[in-house]
């Protein structure tokens, strides 16, 4: 244990089991013994990091190797951290305590944009150079993966190499390259470049990019042939035969997921135009009921979790919904272990299904219409009709639920004002169901939400060239809803302008955003998603002194031939196909999901997943 | 309805998680263990495991009680087996025995015995340490300003300090960074009111020694050492056949 992390220092700290490790399922490894030394990197505190499925996977499928100890990290939060400068401790790994430039590769996961400098924070804090260029052959490899690497370019000044695609798939060919090639004796060059040579390994200092006058990018392309002008993403074919850990680390205090969780599927059928993990996950794969069952019982039994939480981005589309539930039920019920279901969509919502699944909690229902009228709702291809809506309602008041969430998007493209008020009639149209279903009846009051986030534009998505509304114009029109809604004594949550704005440049950037991330890091920005220290200063300062203008990025609508800072990525899904999206959008036309048709995406290049199945 | 009542302790390696995180890990580690735990009914099952006193962040305990209540019957000693299996290091079911008294050991416990490790800076010996614990334990009223959630409320702790022990004494080593004065380890031996009624914290006890010793007093390590119930007589083993 390392000596200065004292008992007086954890004593003084929020939460002091967050630095120590040691829980229930945790891997011990002798660290002499093995070939590799990774860290998995999870840039926000341990609650959230440890609540996050990739990592649990990952964690556990590397461990899995005799060869290779993966250790976690995570960012300490501001009062621990100040603790650590004053004291000169360094940022450790939770497993063995060992500070973390000990290790050969730190794998970051990047899994919202507004986490970026948490990455260099932890970079910092284990006194491991930021930038690339300035690491030399003594410091780890760094890595990222995960949902944001899909656009690298913003952190290509501080990553060696990016995953692109799904780890597990990709994770034990890196580690078997990097091994031989350690063993060659190779310089870190030379193992980048080996590693470049993987297919879905992007190591950005071998492509260049070049600008047009006008700011815009002329051409991203790598320095040598060696390396693929595209570097496509890589999957795992088969969720029913790849690794899925049945013995998760259990935390010893609470996190935000505190359960078990199982993946139903991966990639979403829908295709909603502003969705980009219903595009980077395409095409859509699922697992078999048995194995979901089998997982799902071994996780009870292994962890003592009092819930288990079915995962996807839409589980209503699942086909054997109902025979899973009933059969885990009939499973966990007699266990006192509850389900839990999110991101059930409307219109194939069942009631019966909720109330069997929910049978000793009511706790609240959430909804997501996204747009209030439904010319806004086609534009974006959420097929949902306000009659769907409306009977789930009626249904779910009749059966004694009296708390509703309801999420909606504000700044979407094609959106006027009107729009923007019709969410707030559909609201108060809710609130009226729910007086006649209960009339005469002794009930609670409606405990109505109406949470409205920005639109985002984000890269692989048919809306990607969209530009995002102006801040003034967000607020606006969150001024019309605060407005409207405030009769009916409906609560109305609604995002903070200035993160989303800085989430847009983020998403959208290329490579000069690197040094406003830096700059914006070193005025000590840091745990920017969280409002209390997030510092908006900081980021306009930055802007301004890199002579950088965010608008450029955030609130431009760029033209179908623009070349995209993330065109040298290759998902599958085809650019024609977004553009076509696009053009559908302007004229509210839908595009049926892919149980139904198949809209030739271009993801049936993996050869996989339900663009095959027999229908 | 079977009922067991286990001692338990909580070591170094686990004693930085609160007492609702060591609620949470018992409850797993018995689902774990496959041990059949009874459920109350209801919107909102909770398994019926009722704790004697909860255990602050960073307190040890080498004996610690627990009710449980089982819906099918088994021997103790394979309880403690099979729980133990599934406890984390530094987390150990120590004994336990069958009970059926209708008191939980939450309403039962009336006392609690703390060695309290602190650290304090002041010139100071072993002869003048007594004399001031000799005071302490003369004076009828000793008065501490005692914070709950909403307010701050003087109590008199003297009638809930049963027995002030110096266990172990280490004076002068070092010299303390701030005033004058060498700094002191002195770990007290103390027995004191605990339970639902007139709980004592050993922290509050030491803001009162801070009066009588003239300096601030820091604590370095707080280790229970015993919980006791009421009975026939005060401080009795939660364990005892008495009680059971």
């Amino acid at each position: 244990m390392n000596n200065k992390m004292t008992d007086e220092l954890l004593k003084s700290v929020e939460k002091p089991a967050r630095y120590l490790g040691n829980e229930w399922n945790m891997v011990k490894k002798d660290k002499t013994k093995v070939d590799v030394r990774m860290a998995f990197c999870f840039p926000d505190v341990y609650e959230v990091g440890m609540s996050n499925l990739g990592m649990r996977i990952l964690y556990h499928l590397i461990n899995n190797r005799e060869d290779t100890y993966c250790e976690r990290v995570f960012a300490p939060w501001v009062d621990m951290e100040g603790k650590m400068l004053e004291k000169n401790i360094l940022l450790y790994a939770l497993e063995t305590k060992d500070p973390i430039g000990l290790f050969d590769i730190l794998g970051f996961t990047l899994q919202y944009e507004m986490s970026y400098t948490n990455v260099l924070n932890i970079l910092k804090l284990g006194n491991i150079p930021l930038l690339a260029e300035d690491r030399t052959e003594e410091h780890p490899l760094i890595c990222a993966g995960g949902p944001c690497s899909y656009n690298p370019e913003p952190m290509t000044d501080f990553i060696d190499f990016f995953v692109i695609g799904e780890g597990e798939e990709i994770i034990n060919e890196i580690i078997d390259c990097y091994k031989q090639c350690k063993n060659a004796k190779m310089s870190k060059d030379e193992i980048l470049s080996n590693l470049a040579q993987l297919e879905g390994i992007y190591v950005p200092k071998f492509y260049k990019v070049t600008y047009n006058d006008d700011l815009t990018i002329e051409n991203i392309k790598p320095i040598s042939d060696k390396y693929p002008l595209k570097i496509r993403k890589r999957i795992v074919k088969d969720l029913d035969r790849t690794f899925f850990p049945d013995n998760t680390i259990v935390p010893f205090i609470d996190i935000v997921h505190n359960r078990s969780m199982i993946e139903l599927f991966r990639g979403c059928v829908r295709g909603c135009r502003f969705c980009q993990a219903g595009f980077i996950y395409r095409p859509v794969r699922n697992r078999r009921k048995s194995k979901l069952i089998e997982l799902a019982e071994n996780l009870e039994k292994n962890t003592g979790y009092d819930e288990i939480s079915l995962l996807s981005l839409s589980t209503s589309d699942y086909k054997e919904l109902e025979g899973l539930t009933d059969e885990l039920l009939a499973k966990m019920t007699p266990k006192n272990v509850n389900l839990s279901l999110p991101s059930l969509r409307i219109d194939s919502f069942s009631i019966d299904l909720m109330k069997k699944v929910q049978k000793v909690r009511k706790s609240g229902l959430t909804f997501a219409p996204e747009a209030g009228s439904q010319r806004l709702r086609d534009a974006i291809n959420k097929g949902v009709c306000e009659e769907d809506l409306f009977n789930s309602a009626k249904i779910a008041f009749e059966g004694g639920w009296s708390s509703l969430k309801l999420y909606f998007m504000i700044g979407l493209p094609t959106e006027e004002n009107i729009d923007v008020e019709d969410i707030s009639k559909l609201a108060n149209n809710v609130v009226s169901l729910y007086k006649n279903v209960t009339r005469g009846k002794k009930v609670k009051r409606l405990n109505l939400t109406v949470s409205t986030s920005s639109f985002v534009p984000k890269p692989f998505t048919p809306f990607q060239w969209e530009k995002q509304d102006e801040m003034e114009k967000l607020n606006e029109k969150q001024n019309i809803l605060k407005a409207l809604l405030k009769n009916n004594r409906i609560k109305y949550n609604w995002h903070d302008n200035k993160l989303s704005f800085l989430e847009a440049v983020m998403a959208l950037g290329d490579r000069k955003i690197g040094k406003v991330i830096l700059k914006a890091f070193e005025k000590g920005s840091r745990f920017d998603s969280w409002g209390e220290h997030f510092k908006f200063e900081n980021w306009l300062e930055a802007f301004i002194e890199l002579d950088i203008n965010p608008e450029f990025y955030a609130n431009r609508k760029k033209s179908f031939t623009e070349i995209l800072p993330w065109d040298h990525i290759d998902i599958g899904v085809k650019k024609e196909f977004f553009i076509h999206e696009n053009e559908k959008a302007r004229e509210n036309k839908l595009t049926g999901n892919c149980n139904e048709i198949c809209s030739g995406c271009g993801a049936t290049i993996f050869e996989g997943g339900v663009c095959f199945d027999k229908n | 309805m079977i009922k067991i009542r286990a001692k338990f302790g909580r070591y170094e390696k686990v004693k930085f998680i609160s007492h609702l995180d060591i609620m949470r890990m018992f409850e797993r580690a018995l689902r774990r263990a496959r041990l059949p735990i009874e459920y109350s009914s209801g919107f909102n099952p909770h398994p019926k495991i009722v704790f004697g006193l909860p255990l602050s962040v960073g307190m040890t305990t080498e004996s610690d009680y627990v009710d449980f209540q089982l819906c099918e019957e088994i021997k103790p000693i394979d309880f403690v087996k099979r729980l133990n299996s599934q406890l984390p290091e530094d987390v150990e079911v120590i004994d336990a025995k069958l009970f059926d008294s209708k008191k939980n050991i939450m309403a039962l416990i009336n006392g609690a015995s703390y060695d309290v490790e602190t650290s304090f800076c002041k010139d100071m010996d072993q002869e003048r340490l007594a004399e001031i614990i000799r005071l302490f334990l003369e004076k009828d009223e000793i008065i501490v300003s005692k914070k709950s959630k909403s307010k701050v409320k003087d109590v008199n702790i003297r009638p809930l300090v049963h027995k002030i022990e110096l266990k172990k004494v280490y004076f002068n080593f070092d010299n303390c960074d701030q005033n004058l004065g060498n700094d002191n380890l002195v770990t007290f031996s103390i027995l004191v009111n605990a339970g639902i009624e007139n709980n004592l914290k050993p922290e509050l006890f030491l803001e009162a020694l801070k009066g009588l010793l003239g300096s601030d007093i820091k604590p370095v390590n707080i280790h229970r050492t015993g919980l006791y119930v009421r009975g026939n007589s005060d401080f009795i083993d939660p364990l005892a056949d008495a009680v059971l």
